[in-house]
């Protein structure tokens, strides 16, 4: 299936070529946000928030084809 | 004139401005061995010079500006300065430090730091030039934006002059007025802008000649810069700091639930990708600039127009907390618009973060009904209204009309109003909130209600980065909580709770913060989120300028030593523990957002400062224990 994620903080250092802040790729069916990380090529303690289709969601949720992913790190401000 | 230690002078320099002389006093090499620099040693001389209770604009306030021993070598994020006085906005110690580049200039020209004293009958401004310090009048200054009398400065005395200088609202007295120094970077907080005004001195234009300053071992300097290069390139959060500034957390805290918006009553902003770090960069983006000798590049310049807002580059474009503030809080989705409001409150010399939290408990009490046109002087005033905005900035500045109750600060115009409307400023001890909402950071909470100066969001990392355990990602890369097992901190902590377990994360987190303003030191440059360089190599960097043998467990006491210091003044200028304390809104729960709902737990808030002041090594109500203040070695305060 088809998602497309937009990253936020130091995530985006796994932006996709081309598109800063943006990872575009297939996962295999069923795959969760925990899978999804992995996928990316990030670890899980780096995802402070996650939503599907705007939502807020857990790192088990599932994911479906053409969904729209965020991830967000921590963040300060100065 | 020869450096006499290596990495400062042992110079301060005395200006009375009521009698008009200046004198170089010379400092022993042990004062800045205890104190290092910066806020210390800037609170060193308030609390041996001044009484209790000193009142904040009168003449026998005085103003510090201090460096520390780093500032001026060639490292990344020393060229900070501090300056502390008595706060016009809250009472006790305001302290804020400035990037930029007057501080390493004052190092240049052979000085550490300034105390300045007394009151002008007519406007000054302090001209140094090495050995030539004099005292000019400022007559032809007065009034006009900074962006004015920075060029008419440097016109006169050379373009390679730096000035630090308040703007019209500093010389009106405003209790939010700011410092600048080259116009893009800040001694924001605390209303430092109004003592100057209160002593006429209108600016301080440095030049200095001696531009090396001599260290103990350069070699060792350069293999730190070195390691902090390597980290730069390396480490994922430097690098996007590079790309998109501090306003790179724009959205993310929206998603999260922890951006400000309308006056902290929600915590996600549906305009957050209009006034993002990212827009601000595709819209009116223009590059980027830094402090002294600083490879981070971390500040915006912007320019553009959208035909109803327009920004110059002239003052440098917004941080996070401005774009918080005068955005989301105020219902604000114009990235332009924002752009606007930062460049005519730095033009007119006001604090970004209170001038807009005091306009947003306005709005919110208009929205209530408690505040009226018959107080406003005929204004309307609404969410996402910058035009009148803009009005109530110059309103504030020139303190008329309604700007006359808000140039006060939200707790004293509340408590002017009346009618309930207290419940509504969001500030501690008077100093308004910055832009990062604490429901959803429960330290952060504590940082603002502990804090010696009122409500500030850098008295401590945030508690986000360690909910998860830390690890190394590289010898250069960041590892947040693995971080901090340099001091013996290895357990994670859930953001949205302050247990023992917080609480001591917080109090170390303070320590390691408030070294950094004890040596002047970028945030920027080593603290866990940021980390190119270690806690340990920190005091490594300090021995290899000065020669001396200071370890990580110096730098933390240095840092206790300043925060039991700022806490001694307070309590001499009239804080207790009452102070300590947030608006009610932060224990109700969160309105919109996604932590709609979430509050912080009242009974845990309570327990928790009670623990802090145990951990300091303060008594039950906040008071340094006389041992305490022995074994810092900062006895000579029980007497005094």
């Amino acid at each position: 299936m088809d998602v497309r994620v937009r990253l936020f903080g130091t995530l985006r250092r796994f932006s996709s070529p081309g598109v800063p802040g943006v990872w575009v790729g297939q996962l295999a069916a069923h795959s969760t946000l925990d899978d999804l990380v992995k996928v990316i090529g990030a670890t899980d303690r780096e995802v402070l928030t996650a939503t599907i289709n705007g939502s807020i969601s857990p790192m088990k949720a599932v994911l479906h084809d053409g969904d729209e992913v965020v991830l967000v790190t921590p963040m300060g401000g100065g | 004139m020869e450096q006499k230690y290596k990495g400062f002078w042992g110079r301060v320099l005395r200006v009375n401005l009521s009698d008009a002389t200046v004198k170089i006093e010379e400092v022993d090499e042990k004062i800045f061995r205890q104190y290092m620099g910066g806020q210390a040693l800037a609170l060193y001389y308030l609390l041996k010079e001044l009484s209790s209770g000193a009142d904040p604009l009168g003449p026998e306030n005085k103003i510090v500006f201090a460096t520390s021993p780093l500032c001026g070598t060639r490292f990344p994020g020393q060229a900070r300065h501090t300056v502390a006085s008595v706060s016009p906005l809250t009472g006790g110690l305001a302290d804020s430090q400035a990037g930029g580049w007057w501080g390493p200039e004052l190092k240049f020209a052979g000085l550490d730091a300034i105390v300045v004293e007394g009151q002008s009958q007519a406007p000054v401004y302090l001209n140094i030039l090495d050995d030539r310090i004099e005292l000019l009048p400022a007559e032809d200054l007065w009034g006009r934006t900074t962006g004015d009398v920075q060029d008419l400065l440097k016109e006169r005395h050379s373009s390679q002059a730096r000035v630090l200088q308040i703007g019209p609202a500093g010389e009106q007295q405003v209790r939010f007025a700011n410092i600048t120094n080259e116009l893009r970077h800040f001694n924001g907080r605390g209303g430092l802008g109004a003592v100057m005004g209160s002593k006429k001195l209108r600016a301080i234009v440095v030049k200095g000649s001696h531009r090396k300053i001599k260290v103990h071992d350069p070699e060792k300097i350069s293999e730190i810069n070195n390691w902090f290069i390597k980290g730069l390139k390396e480490h994922p959060a430097l690098s996007l700091h590079q790309e998109l500034g501090t306003p790179k957390g724009v959205v993310p805290l929206s998603v999260a639930g922890m951006l400000p918006s309308y006056n902290f009553q929600d915590g996600s902003f549906s305009g957050a990708e209009s006034i993002s770090g990212e827009t601000m960069n595709k819209t009116i983006g223009a590059g980027a600039h830094t402090c002294y000798a600083c490879p981070v590049r971390c500040k915006r310049s912007i320019e553009g127009s959208d035909g109803k807002f327009k920004v110059t580059n002239r003052y440098g474009g917004p941080e996070y907390e401005t774009v918080g503030l005068f955005g989301s809080n105020l219902g604000v989705d114009n990235i332009i618009a924002v752009g606007e409001c930062n460049e005519l409150c730095n033009a007119l010399g006001l604090d970004t973060i209170s001038t807009a939290g005091t306009i947003a408990w306005a709005v919110e009490c208009y929205e209530k009904g408690l505040l009226t046109q018959e107080d406003t002087g005929g204004m309307e005033l609404r969410w996402n209204d910058t035009a009148a905005y803009l009005n109530l900035i110059s309103l504030i500045a020139e303190k008329r009309g309604f700007g006359e109750v808000l140039s006060q600060g939200s707790r004293r115009a509340s408590a002017a109003i009346g009618r309930g409307s207290e419940k509504y400023a969001m500030q501690v001890k008077g100093q308004e909130f910055a832009s990062h909402e604490p429901r959803g950071k429960w330290g952060v909470g504590l940082g603002y209600a502990v804090s010696p100066t009122g409500a500030d969001h850098l008295q401590a990392a945030h508690d986000p980065w360690f909910e998860k355990p830390g690890e190394y990602l590289s010898d250069a890369s960041w590892v947040d909580l693995e971080d901090l097992s340099e001091v013996g901190c290895i357990d994670s902590v859930p953001s949205e709770s302050l247990g023992p377990d917080k609480v001591r994360l917080f109090t170390y987190l303070q320590q390691i913060w408030g070294f950094h303003d004890v040596l002047d030191l970028c945030i920027f440059v080593a603290v866990p989120e940021f980390r190119a360089i270690s806690l340990t190599q920190i005091g490594e960097l300090l021995n290899a300028v000065t020669g001396w043998r200071t370890s990580l467990f110096d730098l933390m006491k240095a840092a206790e030593r300043s925060l039991t210091m700022a806490r001694v003044f307070n309590i001499r200028q009239g804080m207790t523990s009452d102070d300590d304390t947030l608006p009610d809104r932060m224990f109700e729960p969160m309105r919109e957002g996604t932590l709609k709902g979430h509050s912080i737990d009242r009974d845990q808030f309570s327990r928790a400062l009670k623990l802090y002041y145990g951990m300091m090594g303060w008594d039950n109500l906040g008071i340094p224990t006389e041992a305490k203040l022995h074994e810092l070695n900062i006895g000579w305060l029980v007497s005094e």
